[in-house]
């Protein structure tokens, strides 16, 4: 608790001096003034359905000055000057629009503002639109829900697969749908549902991500050098919200395709006739899998290997109420689960079941215009349990995560140099992991740790041309006692309005760990740091360039190196763990990665898209891995290193009807282990007369896969369904033409003594795909 | 079209790159050379065993114990003291090619003791090894040494577990069918498999004798019922029984040598990624192999096949 008291002490202390700084400029600035200034603030929505935009770019064009929306979709700007102003609003995948205010001195303007998108404002041209926007943060990625339904996916949209289009993020195969963001693995990236963390993002076992593109309305990809707001992983933050819900009219879509079908409806509710405003909003998405049939067919056909049952499903709803024009509240769920009964060979089950749930309340209100809060009770619960049960052996393993935090944020402008963001975030984790072999607990333990975050930052704008953002956010977490201080900051510099440059530094801190196969995540299993077991920790540097051209150009680029450090895993090597002290059962080690990321942009004109590349590294070195002669061990690249990486994406819009979509994706192929001698013990005493104990003698991950490359293309078509509702009819070709890519490859040991190598490998032929989406 | 940008975005590039090259350390993975490769397993109470030596083979090559073999070498096990001076000594020699043996009757394997291998090859490679042998494990009961496959009773042992060393112990089951697989036809023996083994026994590519015998993982004693008067009591698995009839059923402690070995070969198996297979911990030195050893008890327990099968 001492630690805890220090904590908090510091972190006032520091939100203290940032205030009393902030408020020191307020003061000389108002002294400065000849005038009392005009600020602006409000929120901007979507023009057809009233969703508040995340990010969203606000430029009062004539002082030079913007703003960006913070993740309610609430804006504010001040110092404005008395005068008569052009207002512009922006954000990708919609027209901007721009707004004539006339401020007086003193005057607060609420000033909400809609955009129309893309598609729907193709004939109403209000601005020639161009995407300049008044706050691009380094290492930021934002995902437009229209491209990751449009993009060819494997069967079902997804969002996970979509992000792996973009520069420094990689996929472990065709078949996983794992973030590897610059050089981490998929544990060391926080992905959160509405402020709620999610602890097993998968479907399918690790084919698609959780999130139904039907109910997501934005997607922030922070991918390092994140800011003090976000903690708790030392890679990356990938921040989903959930739609709110149509505020104007009562919508609905169902969507049928191979693997899965989807529907959702949304709408306003309490609408007042006489203004036409709605006091709130709701939306329900769910999605299905709808393979039976199929299996059933498989079945009836004696095809070996069918499962007896098979699904997933999730469901999102969110609701939201209107109390007053500066309050609002809302309450967002989402639940999914798994389901596999597989019989194998004669006398072997498996019955496999895991799922999340989620629950976040929040509420926010607009104390002033200067004052944003925003209040957040969140609830979280992953649980599989995999059942084995192999010629009357039971294997069974239970595995629960549940997570129950409260967390609460402000955002306060004191003036118009300084935007000051503070928050604290508290709950209580609990892991539950119990395993039995043959009726018997073989392993359980259970793990209970209360954490609590406090944060506080200041993003200070000295001159139009410079932001300079510091934070610091202080951590401590029960289990271990462990308390941390990560400070944060990043500096931006426009050398003219269409360059910038930009720096960051953070050190990050990761009280968990994710025991994970690349194979099968429903067996994922979430471990954390306690005695003996110190949490993980890493620092991360970038820099970047960001450069706008005419006709919709953008290039950008990033740099990075980041450490690893404390690394902690679940020792591979340990065949049983019943019984070891806690600390035991884990390995340590480290890492380091760099790169750099590269991505050209285009967001006007019938072709759009976008192509990045990356040239990056990322080794890590754990004991008994790799070792060299005096028995130390050396780095080593692991499997999801990928010297190159080429992405390319376009959209061409063939006609008002048709829309044609490829993506192509180019690799280094990835490490692995090249057997280069081998022997076979031939008297164990464990093993039959006849059999042999095979060893390989290799120079670990020292060889590479040939290189993986794959094309993917769509054709869209938009249209009317038999006068009934909008249809979009998509046919997609993955793979198109045939590249067999390697999965990995698998030594297996012949009875002749000879070593077979077997090529396993990712989606081998085209693979066809057709979706039918109808929207009412 | 701004032109700025170009000048800037040339400077951006160059920094950038040079700043990658500059920014990450090598990674350094050491070729493997082909190395003799010993094996031996001391086993508690049992004769000083043979001692096998044979050279690793290219991974693309196929492996034949015999022309592995290495021949002619000079091979010695020591029984050390714990000062480490040698107390006793068994030279031997090779009676066949790459098998070698004790000269002289081979004396039982003490438990607790340390022993010592040093060979000294044709070419003048030392391999030098060193084994602590567990201490033995005295069995206090076995119950349900008669039981119905999958029956309500399961074999069951209730022992007195080795001293431990500075792990606790790690033990594991191995079963060996005692039917006659020299007389009976390999068709004979299938109709003996239990059924998950009989599903999956193929005849046209297994070799039956391989399911002859089985081994468990290697669990931890912690996983197993203590009792009040410090036994531990295990109940051995159905799925450890490829066979009907009477099967041997023992319980082994390894060394540290042999548990290493065996935890780290079974990581080749799969313990880590897909394609990412780490080299095995030996204690060898000058070499690789096996120089290990382990304790044991047993008993035969029978099983019947249920009256449904």
């Amino acid at each position: 608790m001492r630690l805890l008291s220090s904590l908090l002490l510091y972190t006032c202390v520091l939100a203290g001096v940032l205030l009393i700084l902030a408020a020191g400029a307020a003061g000389a600035h108002a002294q400065a003034s000849e005038a009392p200034s005009a600020a602006l603030n409000g929120y901007v929505r979507d023009a057809t359905t009233g969703e508040t935009l995340l990010g969203a770019n606000v430029l009062v064009r004539e002082a030079e000055r913007g703003a960006a929306t913070n993740n309610a979709g609430y804006y504010t700007i001040g110092n404005l000057a008395p005068g008569t102003y052009t207002v512009r609003a922006s954000y990708i995948g919609y027209r901007s629009t721009e707004e004539t205010v006339t401020l007086e001195a003193g005057e607060e303007r609420r000033l909400d503002l809609e955009l129309l998108p893309d598609d729907v404002a193709l004939d109403q041209v209000i601005v020639e639109g161009d995407t300049e926007e008044a706050d691009r943060t380094i290492g930021v990625e934002r995902l437009s829900t229209d491209l990751i339904r449009e993009l060819p996916a494997v069967l079902e949209p997804d969002v996970f697969r979509s992000l792996q289009y973009l520069p420094g993020i990689k996929a472990a195969s065709d078949f996983s749908s794992g973030l590897y963001i610059r050089g981490g693995s998929p544990d060391q990236t926080l992905i959160l549902l509405d402020q709620t963390t999610v602890y097993n993002p998968s479907h399918f076992f690790g084919f698609f991500s959780t999130f139904n593109p039907d109910a997501i309305k934005d997607v922030q990809l922070y991918k390092g050098a994140f800011p003090a707001e976000y903690g708790g992983r030392i890679g990356s933050v990938v921040d989903i919200y959930n739609k709110d819900g149509n505020r104007r009219e009562t919508r609905g879509g169902l969507s049928v395709g191979l693997l899965a079908s989807r529907a959702y409806v949304e709408g306003p509710y309490g609408v007042d006739e006489e203004t036409d405003s709605a006091a709130g909003s709701y939306m329900v998405a769910v999605r299905r899998s709808t393979l039976e049939p199929l299996l059933a067919v498989l079945r009836g056909a004696d095809v070996e290997g069918i499962p007896d049952r098979f699904y997933f499903y999730d469901i999102n709803a969110k609701i939201n109420y209107t109390l007053t024009d500066d309050d609002r509240l809302s309450l967002s769920v989402y639940g999914g689960q798994d389901q596999l009964d597989l019989e194998f060979l004669d006398d072997g089950q498996f019955d496999i079941s895991y799922g999340n749930r989620t629950a976040s309340a929040n509420w926010t209100r607009l104390v002033s215009s200067r004052l944003f809060t925003s209040v957040t009770g969140t609830a979280s619960r992953y649980r599989s349990t995999p059942v084995a049960n192999i010629a009357g052996t039971q294997f069974t393993q239970s595995n629960e995560v549940t997570d129950v935090s409260l967390k609460a944020d402000f955002e306060y402008t004191p003036t118009p140099e300084h935007e000051i963001k503070a928050g604290l975030w508290g709950g209580a984790l609990s892991f539950d992991l119990r395993n039995t072999f043959d009726g018997i607990e073989s392993f359980q333990r259970n793990i209970e740790s209360g954490y609590l975050a406090l944060f506080v930052q200041d993003t200070y704008r000295p001159t139009d041309a410079w932001r300079i953002r510091g934070g610091l956010r202080g951590t401590y977490f029960d289990q271990g006692n462990f308390w941390r201080l990560e400070p944060r900051l990043s500096v931006a510099y426009d050398l003219n309005p269409s360059l910038r440059l930009q720096a960051a530094y953070g050190r990050y801190y990761q009280f968990l760990t994710l025991e994970s196969s690349e194979l099968f995540t429903g067996f994922d299993s979430w471990l954390m740091t306690d005695d003996g077991v110190p949490p993980a920790f890493g620092d991360q540097w970038a820099v970047g360039v960001q450069t706008q051209w005419d006709g919709g150009w953008e290039v950008e680029s990033e740099a990075y190196i980041r450490t690893m450090r404390d690394l902690f895993e679940q020792d591979p090597f340990l065949p049983d763990l019943s019984g070891l002290p806690y600390n035991e059962t884990f390995r340590f080690g480290r890492g380091i990665a760099y790169g750099n990321e590269w991505i050209i942009r285009r967001n006007e004109g019938p072709v759009t898209g976008f192509v990045a590349y990356t040239l990056s590294r990322t080794e890590r070195q754990f004991p008994d891995v790799n070792v060299n002669p005096q028995g130390q061990p050396n780095f080593y690249v692991p499997k999801f290193d990928r010297t190159h990486d080429l992405d390319v994406v376009l959209n061409y819009n063939l006609s008002d009807r048709w829309r044609a979509t490829a993506t192509f994706n180019y690799a280094t192929g990835q490490p692995y282990t090249n057997p280069q001698f081998r022997y076979s013990l031939q008297d164990d005493p464990l093993q039959s007369d006849v059999s042999t104990r095979d060893v390989l003698v290799s120079p670990f991950n020292n060889d590479r896969l040939p290189a993986y490359h794959r094309l993917d293309l769509g054709v869209q078509r938009t249209g009317r369904f038999f006068g009934l509702a909008d249809m979009e009819l998509q046919f997609q070709l993955i793979n198109a033409y045939g590249r067999e890519n390697i999965w990995f490859y698998l030594f297996e040991f012949e009875d002749d003594g000879s070593v077979t190598r077997n090529t396993i490998p990712q989606i081998p032929v085209p693979l066809p795909n057709v979706a039918l989406t109808l929207t009412f | 079209m701004h032109t700025a940008p170009l000048h800037w975005l040339a400077i951006a590039c160059i920094c950038l790159s040079l700043g990658i090259g500059l920014g990450g350390c090598d990674t350094v993975a050491t070729d493997p050379e082909s190395e003799v490769v010993v094996e031996a397993y001391l086993i508690a109470e049992e004769p000083l065993p043979p001692v096998r030596l044979m050279q690793s083979v290219a991974a693309t090559d196929r492996f034949d114990p015999e022309e592995a073999a290495v021949r002619g070498a000079n091979v010695v096990i020591q029984q050390l003291a714990s000062d480490g001076t040698a107390t006793a000594t068994y030279p031997y020699e090779e009676t066949t090619p790459g098998l070698y043996r004790s000269v002289d009757d081979p004396p039982p394997v003490i438990p607790r003791a340390r022993y010592r291998l040093d060979v000294t090859t044709t070419d003048d490679q030392q391999v030098r090894a060193e084994t602590t042998v567990p201490d033995t494990i005295e069995v206090i009961r076995i119950e349900n040494t008669d039981v119905v496959y999958q029956g309500p009773e399961q074999p069951q042992f209730t022992i007195r577990p080795t001293q431990a060393t500075e792990r606790q112990n790690v033990y594991a089951f191995s079963i060996t069918s005692l039917l006659d697989f020299d007389q009976r036809s390999d068709d004979e023996l299938a109709q003996e498999l239990t059924p998950f083994y009989a599903d999956v026994y193929d005849p046209d590519e297994d070799n039956i004798a391989e399911f002859r015998r089985g081994a468990s993982p290697l669990i931890n004693e912690r996983t197993f019922t203590r009792n009040d008067d410090g036994t531990i009591t295990l109940d051995v698995p159905w799925i450890g029984f490829a066979f009907y009839g009477q099967n041997d059923v023992a319980i082994n402690a390894p060394d540290e040598n042999y548990y290493d070995l065996v935890r780290t070969q079974d990581a080749q198996q799969g313990g880590l990624s897909p394609g990412e297979i780490p080299n095995v911990i030996d204690r060898i030195e000058g070499g690789t192999g096996i120089f290990g050893s382990l304790s044991r008890t047993s008993a035969t327990i029978t099983v019947e096949r249920p009256p449904e099968l």
